[in-house]
This record gives structure tokens, C-alpha cells and sequence, in this order.
């Protein structure tokens, strides 16, 4: 952000201020000058303004008045006054009324005007930075609510499913039923390991930095399905994967995996029983800007009203045998740390495509 | 007349656990499992007048129809099949909203924690 070129607007009646202070900034900074009130305010609607400059002697309206109408519609803008006379009472106005950070001496210094503008710069960012903040917070506050919700029931559900088991166990003692719950007891613990891993790779990849890695799709993609070919069900579809990869191509090697690894993972687990043909389809294109990342299948879809949440936090689909809710918002927090975008095209009863397209990093 | 007892649970362990649970406990009466609240739904709308006594043991958390909004549809339901029909509710859930949510619901008789506890069920049933 700091390399960001400052947005100034400069209001005043007189032409010839306005073009010299146009001379003397508008290589540091880009400059929005007006003489009119109301061009000023289109200019602070249609502009990201940083910084918002007025000179309080003007005809139809003080500098002072200015800031004070818009202070509430445009709150973001650090106002400084530009003012060729300055007592006391003027001061204390123009901060009451205006909310003004600093004034300008008129004829002013270059220096003094670049250092005012430097210091009213940080303290917008230093709002905006508070503001991203402040939303960074709540959003990890829903979360921490949500996976507390979520924590009572998925973490807690297996937990007492063994339970039970142990408690049918110690009643009926024969080795068959034993050995049968202990089969029962291994699925209960392989669905609550499978949802720590999932919540695991949330932290690692929300929190984590990224690491730059030369990708190699044939590679990654051959080591998820040695992992999903054990998957229930798997022997029974048609899986296709068609790798056009031109070079090399950097990114972050755990984000491509777990996006794969879901991706892939969902399309085998909701797959149609009713359709012979079964078949997955998962093809990938680099260049040396972006990759294309498309996982298509002839499975069982996605209900309408579930499409717009699925990429949510805990939602679980429509659907019996659907899962904790965390695998796809996973891949698309992934997907948006990784700056690229998913997109999902799915038909209730035909089958589902995403697409992820992944800008290529600079290593 | 024996009572019938109607499971309902998104998990088939749960189903299976409990229908265990109960034939261990000795019950009379049959046992109907139904993975999902729309298959118990419509049973019960299909059985109409020729529906029996029933207990039915309802899960919270399931993706199709949740447990609450299960117990929204049945309360349309006609009030002489109503009245033949015990609800509890059993889930693993420690979220206070649920818990409050299921014992202030008029249709609920009792929320059950898993795993079910049989006997405690047997003698709210009297």
C-alpha cells in the first residue's frame, strides 16, 4: 500500500492555486483539483480520495463548511486547510466543525505541504489498516463460534457413536460381535481423524504462510489418487486425468494439494450409484501466467439452494452421506490466499465441474 | 398394543446402535430405522389412520431435514396421529441452544444424550 500513488483532491476558488500546486505535486501524487463544491463531491464519490485539501476563504463556502458537509457521506478522507490568514477562533472551528488534521499556511512551503501530506497519508492508512483488521477479527470470531458449534456435534458425534459400541460390547461378550465392533470402532475413528486433518489443513493453510514451490501436476495428482484409490466405491469409476503442463510452474505446493485432494475426493464420494458410466475427469493447463484446473463428474450434483453455500463453513449439503462441511470452504479459502478464483457448475442429478484457475507466483 | 419405535439418525452406526440398544433391553414391538427425516416423514403421513403407537427417537444434526425442522413438519400433522406419538430427541450435541431449543419444544417429551441410555428411556416410557 505504501507504494501506492496518494489520491488528493484540492478544492479551491482560485484557478491559479489550484494549478500550481498541480506543478509543484503531481509527480508524487495523483491530483484531483476543482473549483466547485459539487465537483468536489462527485470526485470524492467516483475517487478512493486520501487526502482531501480546501481553501477556507471561498466565496459560496468555507473550507471549514465544506469538510463539515461532507465529513459524514465521505468519513475516510484526512481533510487539511489550506487558509492565508489563521487566528485562534478559526482554528478551533475548523477542528470542531471540520474535523480538520492540519493547516496550510498560504503562500505555503513544499516541504511543509509534503510532510502534511505524508503525515495525513498515515493516518488514513493506519484507519484502513484498523478497518481490514477489524474485519480480519470478526471473521476469525465467526469462526471460532462456528467450529465450537461444530466441535459439540462432529467432533463430539464419533466420540459417543464409540461409546455406544463399548458399552454394546461389554454387554455382548462373544469374539464375532467383539470383532465386529471393533471394526465399527475403526470407522468411527478413521471419520473423526479425517475431520481433524481437515480442520488441521484449515489452520495450516488460513494461518501459514505461503511457500513458493515448481509444481508438478503429473506428480501431485498420481500422489492423490495413490491416497483415494482406497477410497469406497473407487474401483467402479472411470478416471481420466490429462496434464498440459508448458514448464515450470510455481505455487504453493500444500494449497494445490489440498484443493486437488478435496476436489477429487468429493467427486469419488458423490458419485451416482444408479449410473453405470461413472467417471471423473480431471485435466489441468498451465501458462506462464495461470493454471486451469477442471474436475468434472457425472455424480450425483448439487441441489440449486445449496450451490451458493457450499464454499461456507460447516454447511453440510442436502445430501445423506454429506460431510462435516469443512472440505470445500477449505479449498476455497485456499484458493483465494492463492489469489485465483473457483468456479462450480452443477446440476442436480447430472453431475458437477469445478474449475480453479491459480495465477502463476513469482518465485 | 405394543409400541412401535421409530429411529431416526442420519449416522448408521447410531441406527444400528440403537436398534441394538433396544433389543438388548428387551422391548416388544418392532423397530423401524430411517436414515433420513423426509423417509420418516412420509411414512408416517402413508400410515395415517393405521398408524400405530410409536416411539420415535429423533436425531438433531442431519444434512437432508434436521431434527428441528422435522419436529416443525410432523406439528402439522393431524392431531389423533400426533397423539399416538412420542417424540425424543437424542443427540450427541452439547450446544446449549439445541439442548433449550429441544426441551422447550411441546412435541419433545425429552432430550436424550448419546449414547442412548435405554433403561432411562424405558422408564420415562413407564
Amino acid at each position: 500500500m505504501s507504494e501506492e500513488k496518494i489520491n488528493i483532491l484540492y478544492l479551491d476558488d482560485e484557478e491559479n492555486n489550484l494549478n500550481s500546486f498541480k506543478a509543484s505535486f503531481r509527480k508524487d501524487y495523483n491530483i484531483f483539483t476543482t473549483t466547485s463544491v459539487i465537483e468536489a463531491e462527485h470526485i470524492l464519490r467516483d475517487k478512493d480520495i486520501h487526502i482531501a485539501l480546501a481553501d477556507q476563504r471561498m466565496p459560496d463556502m468555507t473550507g471549514v463548511e465544506f469538510f463539515e458537509k461532507i465529513r459524514h457521506e465521505f468519513p475516510d478522507p484526512i481533510r487539511i486547510l489550506i487558509t492565508g490568514y489563521s487566528d485562534i477562533t478559526n482554528a478551533i472551528d475548523a477542528i470542531n466543525r471540520g474535523e480538520v488534521f492540519r493547516f496550510i499556511d498560504k503562500p505555503w512551503d513544499t516541504t511543509l505541504v509534503q510532510n502534511g501530506i505524508r503525515a495525513a497519508y498515515d493516518i488514513y492508512k493506519t484507519k484502513n489498516d484498523l478497518r481490514i483488521r477489524n474485519l480480519e477479527l470478526q471473521k476469525a470470531n465467526e469462526e471460532l463460534d462456528k467450529f465450537i458449534y461444530s466441535a459439540s456435534h462432529d467432533l463430539r458425534a464419533p466420540l459417543m457413536s464409540i461409546q455406544g459400541i463399548v458399552n454394546l460390547a461389554l454387554i455382548k461378550k462373544d469374539i464375532p460381535s467383539q470383532n465386529e465392533y471393533l471394526s465399527l470402532i475403526d470407522q468411527c475413528v478413521r471419520k473423526l481423524d479425517k475431520f481433524i486433518i481437515n480442520i488441521i489443513d484449515y489452520y495450516k493453510n488460513s494461518r501459514g504462510e505461503t511457500t513458493i514451490n515448481d509444481i508438478n501436476f503429473d506428480e501431485v495428482i498420481n500422489e492423490i489418487k495413490d491416497t483415494i484409490c482406497y477410497l469406497p466405491g473407487f474401483e467402479k469409476i472411470k478416471t481420466s486425468i490429462d496434464v498440459k503442463q508448458q514448464g515450470p510452474f510455481n505455487s504453493d505446493l500444500v494449497k494445490i494439494r489440498i484443493i486437488l485432494n478435496n476436489l477429487i475426493s468429493n467427486a469419488i464420494k458423490y458419485q451416482d450409484e444408479n449410473k453405470n458410466d461413472q467417471f471423473i475427469k480431471v485435466s489441468v493447463e498451465t501458462s506462464a501466467s495461470e493454471c486451469k484446473i477442471s474436475i468434472e463428474d457425472n455424480g450425483i450434483g448439487i441441489k440449486q439452494d445449496d450451490l451458493e453455500n457450499i464454499f461456507k463453513m460447516f454447511h453440510r449439503g442436502r445430501v445423506a452421506n454429506s460431510g462435516s462441511g469443512i472440505g470445500l470452504y477449505i479449498v476455497y479459502e485456499a484458493v483465494n490466499k492463492l489469489k485465483g478464483s473457483i468456479n462450480v457448475n452443477s446440476k442436480y442429478g447430472i453431475g458437477t465441474t469445478f474449475v480453479v484457475t491459480l495465477p502463476q507466483e513469482k518465485k | 398394543m405394543d409400541l412401535q419405535y421409530i429411529l431416526i439418525d442420519d449416522s448408521e452406526f447410531d441406527l444400528y446402535l440403537n436398534r441394538e440398544f433396544l433389543m438388548l433391553a428387551g422391548i416388544k414391538g418392532s423397530i423401524l430405522s430411517f436414515d433420513s427425516a423426509p423417509d420418516a416423514l412420509s411414512f408416517i403421513i402413508k400410515e395415517g389412520d393405521e398408524m400405530k403407537p410409536s416411539i420415535i427417537l429423533l436425531d438433531i444434526h442431519m444434512p437432508v431435514m434436521g431434527g428441528f425442522e422435522f419436529l416443525d413438519k410432523f406439528s402439522l400433522l393431524p392431531d389423533h396421529v400426533k397423539k399416538i406419538i412420542r417424540i425424543f430427541m437424542v443427540s450427541s450435541t452439547l450446544d446449549v441452544k439445541d439442548i433449550e431449543r429441544a426441551k422447550s419444544s411441546s412435541l419433545v417429551e425429552d432430550m436424550l444424550n448419546k449414547p442412548l441410555n435405554v433403561e432411562s428411556l424405558l422408564k420415562r416410557l413407564g
